[in-house]
């Protein structure tokens, strides 16, 4: 956990300066916020078997074709289990509780396509691709093991816009996250996987 | 209107940065739940050979070259009781004399001492129309810090191989060890210790092979 409070605060700070920017970008891109609630599949629930709600992500698209954006994504989402017992270690065994963590912060580029009428609901596809900053820790008592990684991988998106007003509209899409490399704790092959849920905002303009 | 739901969107991902910043899991753990078992053993190491066993009558205090020795001994002979009854119930006989035992058991205890300091900021109407006395804008509440201070005991229950030769002034590595390890509480303490002894020799059934 050593790098968990400089990364909440630089996340805030981010967040600050992402949303005072957009105004100024407003004209040429939309952003869009949301709340992440993430699932973990494959390997990644091995190590944690528990849906994370603590999720957020920001994303800027641009429309370079008609019905089709290229964008930026970054996003944060935190995987925690408190599990009791012990852990084989192959030379031994270590009991205690432990608590697991995955943070797991996506930065990728984005290529989307859009279906529905100009002004009306808005279902599309996507594929995201770039790597995942990857933060795996697991604290046994008073004892901490913490590995943090670049991971290249990719996600298809596929999602739905609903428009509220003009300059503005609902958002929730599906995503899921692959890693294509990557290691647990123990240094064994193990790939970040997880489906991603997201229910946001997305601001823009014409 | 564009401008304005700029104003709510950057709203809404602040409010939600915020929740989530505040909501990190897993930041607290009782006393109990700092306990950690360790054990390793060596894998070239037969322990189905190994039938008698000899420990001291005391428990080693580890303590820094020079530094005064304040451990507590109310612990000690619950320590090596309860070590004891657990060697007899994996099959092992103790004796005496070391030269005749087929492994030597020694448990050794070190506490480490930490100091913290937490750190509260200001806030400004924290109070504000919560108690009676503080109807109204409550003036500024002034930041505060606290110190605090915390020890880290270790048990460490060292199995060694008599036998091994005793190369130049390097002591053979233990075939077996035993780590146990939590925040220091003198109201837990001796459950604690016992359960820990306990666990170490649960998770380390092969020392009992071919007894």
């Amino acid at each position: 956990m050593r790098h968990m409070k400089t990364i909440r605060t630089l996340a805030l700070v981010a967040l600050v300066v992402a949303c005072t920017h957009t105004t100024a970008l407003a004209q040429d891109w939309f952003g869009i916020a949301t709340w992440n609630v993430s699932v973990p599949d494959g390997d990644t629930k091995n190590f944690v078997d528990e849906t994370s709600f603590l999720g957020f992500g920001l994303e800027f698209r641009k429309e370079f074709r008609p019905k089709t954006t290229v964008g930026i994504l970054g996003s944060w989402e935190v995987f925690h289990e408190r599990r009791d017992g012990s852990i084989d270690i192959g030379s031994g065994t270590i009991t205690g509780t432990n608590d697991r963590y995955i943070n797991s912060f996506p930065i990728m580029l984005g290529l989307h396509r859009y279906f529905g009428e100009a002004g009306g609901r808005q279902p599309y596809i996507g594929i995201n691709a770039g790597g995942f900053v990857l933060i795996q820790t697991i604290r046994v008592g008073l004892s901490e093991i913490e590995d943090d990684t670049w991971e290249w991988g990719a996600a298809p998106e596929a999602g739905f816009i609903f428009p509220i007003d003009r300059g503005s509209a609902f958002i929730i899409n599906a995503r899921y996250n692959i890693a294509f490399t990557g290691e647990d704790l123990s240094a064994e092959d193990s790939k970040l996987t997880y489906w991603g849920f997201h229910a946001g905002f997305c601001w823009e303009a014409y | 209107m564009i401008r304005r739901y700029f104003v709510l969107g950057g709203a809404l991902v602040l409010l939600a940065a915020v929740i989530f910043i505040s909501c990190y899991p897993g930041d607290e753990l009782t006393i109990s739940e700092t306990d950690t078992v360790v054990t390793l053993f060596d894998k070239n190491a037969d322990f189905s050979a190994d039938n008698t066993y000899a420990m001291p009558d005391s428990v080693l205090h580890i303590v820094g070259e020079g530094d005064r020795d304040d451990i507590t001994r109310a612990y000690d002979a619950d320590i090596l009781i309860d070590i004891a009854t657990q060697m007899a119930a994996l099959g092992y006989t103790r004796v005496g004399n070391p030269a005749t035992a087929d492994v030597h058991v020694l448990p050794a205890v070190n506490v480490r001492d930490y100091t913290g300091y937490a750190y509260y900021g200001g806030w400004w109407g924290y109070w504000y129309g919560y108690y009676p006395p503080y109807w109204g804008w409550y003036p500024y509440y002034p930041g505060y810090g606290v110190s605090y201070d915390y020890s880290i005991g270790t048990l460490f229950i060292l199995m060694i191989d008599p036998s091994q030769p005793v190369v130049g002034d390097k002591v053979p590595p233990p075939i077996w060890i035993a780590g146990i390890n939590g925040l220091v509480d003198k109201s837990t303490n001796a459950k604690r210790i016992e359960n820990g002894i306990k666990q170490a020799f649960a998770q380390s059934k092969y020392l009992g092979e071919g007894k």
